[in-house]
């Protein structure tokens, strides 16, 4: 277990930044508050209507074509540690993951799912 | 003794997991929140089975935790699409109210 | 109780209290973040179990890719409906207390029992050895993964242009 104590510290030290950060910025920071510093923000003007629109369904998109390929990219991983001793035919059997992979990226491309007007 | 054999913890873990994911998606509404349950569900298989391929010292557990990791990903990706798309045809994610598919 | 097992049981108190966090919060973002600090604890239990590249996956797709999708979901959906009333009926909640029951008395069943040991104890499941699995001995359900991923990506792609097409 010795070699993740590295990352133990990483996570302590990330957690003590943080807090200290907040924590200090809450107590040593004046609190003196009125009604138009309480207001909601927006370009310091009132806002109008109701301020929850509608948002496009291109962000999910986006986000779910990096939850694929996200995916893709750990399956790349083995393959690249024992492709030394894979010869041929573990480079062949990647590339059909690929291939039929892209397909799929080419479908999306051509869909115009990627593009944002 | 723990860090000897944390697998057996780790079977203990992963069933209060388990309980804790299916009464959620029983006693909440949100169709996401029932997602999320599903979603914690599947972490606690992963755990039965890596805990078990631990104490067996087999390999077969962590080709199935792969395997579930990846259909879940997918799952995750189709399933939220439909919800946002029940969405926005009827205005509602309450599992009670989305009943089109009820007779 | 040295250290290590410290922080073993640190791990465990924070996956639970990520789970609860996660089906027992009233707003939905907080139920995600607790989902997060739950799938945070398994990847360092697994760390435990000695599947360190597990873990990376575990971080890498639910903590890193999943919980986004969520989140995108979440912004999508989230704050335009009417929130639906929670905490439901006595019916629902005698189901949640039968399965709670039935989990516990299985628990007693299984802890009075034993769970065979086998193997070599000094087992690793390093990268190396699941790639040599992978690309050995299970060559044809890996490709039919990438068949799988394209038709998520397909079918995906339908229902969130379908709007856009209906209209």
């Amino acid at each position: 277990m010795i070699e993740y104590v590295p990352i133990l510290v990483l996570m302590c030290f990330a957690i003590l930044i943080a807090s200290i950060i907040v924590g200090a910025s809450y107590l040593l920071g004046p609190r003196i508050s009125n009604k138009t510093k309480l207001s909601t923000y927006e370009c310091g003007m009132q806002t109008i209507g109701p301020t929850r629109m509608k948002i496009n369904i291109r962000y999910y998109i986006i986000a779910m074509l990096f939850l694929i390929f996200d995916i893709e990219i750990m399956f790349l991983y083995p393959w690249a540690v024992v492709m030394g001793g894979l010869k041929l035919f573990g480079f062949v059997e990647m590339l059909i993951f690929v291939i039929i992979l892209f397909i799929g990226y080419i479908y999306v491309w051509r869909k115009g799912a990627l593009e944002w007007e | 003794m723990l860090q000897e054999i944390p697998s057996g913890l780790c079977f203990i873990l992963s069933g209060i997991l388990f309980t804790i994911g299916a009464i959620g998606a029983i006693i909440r509404r949100n169709v996401i929140v029932v997602f999320m349950c599903i979603e914690l569900m599947l972490n606690a298989v992963n755990l039965v089975f890596i805990a078990a391929a631990n104490a067996l010292s087999s390999m077969d557990g962590s080709v199935f935790v792969f395997f579930i990791m990846t259909v879940a990903a997918v799952e995750a990706a189709v399933g939220l699409a439909i919800f946002v798309m029940v969405f926005r045809l009827q205005n509602t994610v309450n599992a009670y109210e989305v009943h089109l598919l009820k007779g | 109780m040295n250290f290590g097992e410290i922080i073993f049981l640190l791990i465990i108190i924070v996956t639970m209290g990520g789970a609860l966090m996660a089906i027992l919060s009233g707003s939905i973002v907080y139920a995600l973040m607790g989902l997060v600090t739950a799938m945070f604890g398994v990847a360092g239990l697994y760390i435990y179990l000695d599947s360190p590249f597990l873990a990376m996956m575990q971080i890498l797709i639910y903590v890193g890719a999943v919980s986004v999708l969520i989140a995108f979901a979440v912004m999508l959906i989230g704050p335009l409906y009417r929130r639906p009333k929670e905490w439901t009926t006595a019916g629902k909640f005698g189901a949640a207390l039968g399965v709670a029951l039935v989990t516990l008395f299985m628990f007693v069943r299984f802890v009075t029992g034993t769970f065979p040991r086998g193997g070599n104890p000094f087992f690793d499941m390093t990268t190396k050895e699941i790639g040599r699995l992978f690309f050995d001995n299970l060559v044809l359900p890996f490709e039919l993964i990438s068949l799988l991923i394209v038709v998520a990506i397909l079918g995906a792609i339908m229902l969130a242009l379908f709007s856009r097409g209906n209209k």
